[in-house]
């Protein structure tokens, strides 16, 4: 169940996304205002409760609108997105107990806007960052030291932007979500450097705003006609031969030819009737595992709700509506497990926290 | 230019006629579909120094309010069905209502059925928030929305063309 904790009106400008950073327990929200702002909690003298405060502004930074934000999983670094183009590297450190924050690179190569940015570490153990964005691309970018990052890879194969990406199974798949109406899965291929496409999913009609892996190798995906669907493998892709890189380039060739008995990942469950406008946002509260029939998820919506779903083999369920969650889109929700919280942001960009008990 | 010489349409005598209501503090005025035809009827085309309304791209009738449901229809047809400039009207249509619309409406921005080619690529681009915020955030389109939209601001009709 939900309820409003503390509510912030600090950005001047839409808020879009959110990042937290589990090793530090610290938030981080980015905005069209152009700048970054990290939160934490904090006793407060007076009534003795841990609240929220603002603890650090960056600025100055990005050009434009700065779309994403993300932690690296050892919560050393935060990098941010813009649709200036281009991609930073941001350092964080305790100076004499305040929160430091230092821009360490700035990553340039998309054409354009990016939309968005992802961390994993990848199987030697180095940060890998994945970015996206209006020129259809994906970049894979490695992190050789805190200064140098080296591309390894550039993913094409979508038809328009590419609007989100998640790393699925640590870093062995890649999946995008795009404004060509498909999401993509794409694989590592055994020489590290190349990555295949191995399926795409058809079956949304209008812009993913949204994909997320959410257990036993299902995906979560949201649109802007409303639409959430659940797919699944078929097969059990941990034992699908490693694919092997063609010279040329005749890499999405390779999967559009793809015949739908070949297809891996399956429709399982469509929802469309739950929001009345576009659906920006997912976050899986509870992923699907062997002894985990039940997957909860939560949405943020342009229709300004934020719902909790249950999803038990096709029975889908709707756990809990906050209709007005915020009075405009609601950009980003995320559940913060450690602090039992869910935290949003908004078209007006004001940032919302969450009392959350499942 | 694609279509010099557009069909100019003699502008409607649209206007709101006060209601005796309208002077009640206690009555709250809900914003009506002429309310939004006067927002837009005076955007002017990229392309030719003529309102929207004399080009017959906004019309009273396409425009639909549900007040309930704080929600605004816009739609919109193109000169010719293959227009350019589409897009850059609807991002102008757009950009004008996300400025004075009150924040609680939604709306959505749609080529009237059947009179563009590329009706369903115009509809999906207009309507995707964050392109559309990308794009005013390129200076020189920025300068032309805001050139397309400046006649708007006035708030009365403009005199007659003969």
């Amino acid at each position: 169940m939900l309820r409003t904790l503390q509510t912030f009106p600090l950005h001047k400008d839409s808020a879009w996304d959110l990042a937290w950073n589990h090793q530090k327990n610290i938030l981080a929200s980015c905005s069209s205002d152009k700048t970054i702002r990290i939160f934490k909690e904090q006793m407060n003298q007076k009534t003795k409760k841990n609240e929220w405060i603002c603890s650090s502004i960056l600025e100055e930074s990005h050009e434009k609108t700065i779309r994403s934000v993300d932690w690296s999983l050892d919560g050393k670094y935060l990098a941010s997105c813009s649709f200036d183009g281009i991609v930073n590297v941001w350092k964080y450190s305790l100076k004499n107990g305040q929160n430091d924050f230092e821009c360490i690179a700035s990553l340039e190569g998309h054409a354009n806007e990016v939309k968005r940015v992802k961390w994993i570490f990848s199987t030697e153990s180095k940060n890998l960052l994945a970015t996206c964005g209006r020129d259809k691309t994906i970049w894979i970018w490695e992190q050789i030291n805190e200064t140098e990052y080296e591309c390894l890879a550039v993913l094409t194969g979508h038809s328009g932007d590419v609007k989100y990406i998640s790393w699925m199974n640590d870093s062995k798949f890649l999946i995008s979500s795009s404004y060509d109406e498909t999401v993509k899965v794409w694989q590592k291929s055994k020489d590290e450097n190349h990555w295949l496409s191995l399926d795409t999913l058809a079956g949304h009609n209008s812009t993913i705003w949204c994909c997320k892996p959410c257990g036993n190798n299902c995906i979560l995906s949201c649109d802007q006609d409303n639409k959430i669907i659940l797919w699944k493998p078929k097969t059990d892709i941990e034992t699908l031969p490693e694919q092997k890189f063609l010279s040329g380039y005749s890499l999405f060739e390779e999967d559009s030819e793809k015949t739908e008995k070949n297809k891996i990942w399956q429709k399982f469950v469509v929802i469309s009737n739950a929001h009345k406008r576009p659906i920006y946002s997912l976050e899986i509260i509870e992923p699907l595992t062997e002894s985990n029939s039940e997957l909860i998820f939560l949405t943020g919506s342009g229709d300004n709700s934020i719902c909790i779903f249950s999803v038990i083999d096709s029975e889908v369920k709707i756990r809990s509506r906050y209709e007005n969650a915020h009075p405009n889109d609601v950009n980003c929700v995320l559940y913060l497990k450690e602090k039992e919280m869910i935290t949003s942001c908004c078209e007006d960009g004001i940032i919302k926290f969450w009392n959350f008990k499942k | 230019m694609q279509n010099p010489n557009p069909i100019i349409f003699e502008t409607q005598k649209i206007q709101r006629i006060p209601k005796e209501s309208d002077f009640d503090d206690n009555i709250e005025d809900e914003i009506d579909e002429i309310e939004i035809f006067e927002m837009l009827r005076n955007i002017v085309d990229p392309e030719h120094p003529l309102s929207l309304e004399e080009l017959n791209v906004i019309t009273l009738d396409g425009i639909k309010v549900f007040n309930k449901d704080n929600y605004v229809l816009v739609n919109f047809t193109p000169t010719i069905p293959g227009c350019t400039m589409s897009t850059l009207i609807g991002l102008s249509i757009r950009t004008k209502l996300e400025r004075s619309l009150p924040s609680r409406f939604k709306f959505d921005v749609l080529i009237t059925k059947g009179t563009h080619n590329s009706e369903n690529d115009i509809n999906k681009q207009v309507n995707d928030k964050e392109r559309c915020r990308a794009a005013l955030e390129q200076p020189h389109l920025l300068q032309i929305v805001n050139d397309c939209i400046r006649p708007s601001l006035q708030n009365q009709t403009k005199k007659k063309r003969k």
